[in-house]
Parts: C-alpha cells; sequence; structure tokens
C-alpha cells in the first residue's frame, strides 16, 4: 500500500528513529511503512493520522488488490 | 527499578545458597542437580541484586526511564511482534521435521544394527511429535474461541 508517511514526516522536520519514538514503534517498523513493504494495523494508522492531522485516505492510498468482491 | 526485583534477587540468591549447602553437606547421586540449582540461583540473583543497585542511583535514572521506553517499544511492536510469531511458525514447522526425520534415522540405525536400543529413543521422539502435533490443535482452538 503506497502511503505519504515519509512525505509527511520530513515536513514536519522527523527523522525516523524520532517519529517512531513519538508513535512509541520501532524504526524499522517506520521505516518498512514507508517503503511499503508492511502495511500498518488500524490502530497503528489512526495513531499516524492522528498525529499528522490529516484523514487516513489522504495518507495511505490503497490501489485495489483486495481478496475480496467488490460490491 | 523496583524493591520487587530486589527481593525476587535475594530470593534467587537464598535459593541458590540452600541447594549449595545441600550439594556440600550431603552426598546423593543427586549431587550435581544441587550444583546447578545452587549456579541457577546464586548467579542471576546476584545480577539482580546488582543491577537493581546500579540503575536505582541518581545519575542512572534517567537512562534507565529510556531503557525501559525502549524495551516497552521492543516487546509491544506490531512488526517485530508479526515476524516473532511468523518466526514461531517456521521453528515449530522445522521442529515437527527434524523429530520425524530423527524418528525414521534412529529406526534405520536399529535395524541396521549401527545403534542398539534405539527403541526407547523413537519412542520418545514418538511422544514429542504426537505431543507437538496435538498441543498446537488444542492450543489453536482454544485461542479460536476468543473470536
Amino acid at each position: 500500500m503506497k502511503n505519504r508517511v515519509e512525505q509527511l514526516r520530513k515536513a514536519q522536520g522527523l527523522n525516523q528513529d524520532e517519529f517512531a519514538k513519538k508513535l512509541r514503534v520501532s524504526r524499522q517498523t517506520i521505516s518498512s511503512i514507508e517503503t511499503g513493504k508492511y502495511n500498518p494495523s488500524l490502530e497503528l494508522a489512526f495513531a499516524i493520522s492522528k498525529f499528522f492531522g490529516k484523514p487516513i485516505e489522504e495518507i495511505f492510498i490503497c490501489e485495489g488488490g483486495t481478496n475480496y468482491e467488490e460490491a | 527499578m523496583k524493591k520487587r526485583d530486589l527481593i525476587t534477587g535475594i530470593l534467587y540468591m537464598v535459593f541458590g545458597v540452600l541447594c549449595l549447602a545441600a550439594a556440600l553437606l550431603r552426598e546423593s547421586r543427586l549431587e550435581g542437580v544441587w550444583w546447578g540449582f545452587a549456579g541457577a540461583g546464586i548467579l542471576p540473583g546476584a545480577g539482580m541484586v546488582c543491577k537493581y543497585f546500579y540503575w536505582n542511583t541518581p545519575k542512572n535514572k534517567e537512562r534507565y526511564k529510556a531503557r525501559l521506553e525502549n524495551e516497552w517499544i521492543e516487546r509491544h511492536d506490531e512488526l517485530k511482534t508479526a515476524v516473532r510469531d511468523r518466526a514461531g511458525r517456521y521453528a515449530y514447522t522445522f521442529g515437527l521435521l527434524v523429530l520425524s526425520f530423527g524418528m525414521l534415522l534412529f529406526c534405520v540405525l536399529d535395524v541396521l544394527d549401527i545403534m542398539g536400543n534405539a527403541r526407547l529413543l523413537v519412542l520418545c521422539l514418538g511422544g514429542c511429535l504426537l505431543f507437538q502435533i496435538v498441543a498446537g490443535i488444542v492450543i489453536f482452538h482454544q485461542l479460536m474461541k476468543q473470536y
């Protein structure tokens, strides 16, 4: 899943380590989210959204590839 | 660090000293076990007591807070938890394969008279294999009940 986490993080002048500490996760988690290797849990996604003050849909971009049939 | 950690360390040391006394004062076939327990009690206990006094000095308090926070993050980080779970699954599967292969190997060695009395070993390995499979299924169903 593509996302704008890196862009928003840099706009706030934070490095990955500082950003990870603010969210109480590891730096590897932030790095994996930013490179698209790992999709955060709903809880973490909401925490990131709250941190940046933006809705989740503006930060995480879901581009198809779902396991279910669309209505 | 909490006083509870100091008390735990002291209790470990007391237990270790009691086992040491049992090893030194009594002659028995279990002497090796007593020595083992003595070491397992005294050394970690002493470590816990030393850690308690080291981390409770005023100059180390902030460092200890940061260390606790890092430990909390390492334990609860979702990516690391997911990777640890996956590693556990791989280790479980690999363990089953090793047990199965071990049983086959010792069976063959016994039949070819290369190794005597392997039957008990094969039965033990088979018991471990069966236990792991059954435990895996039972624990899975227990955990699913939450949902």
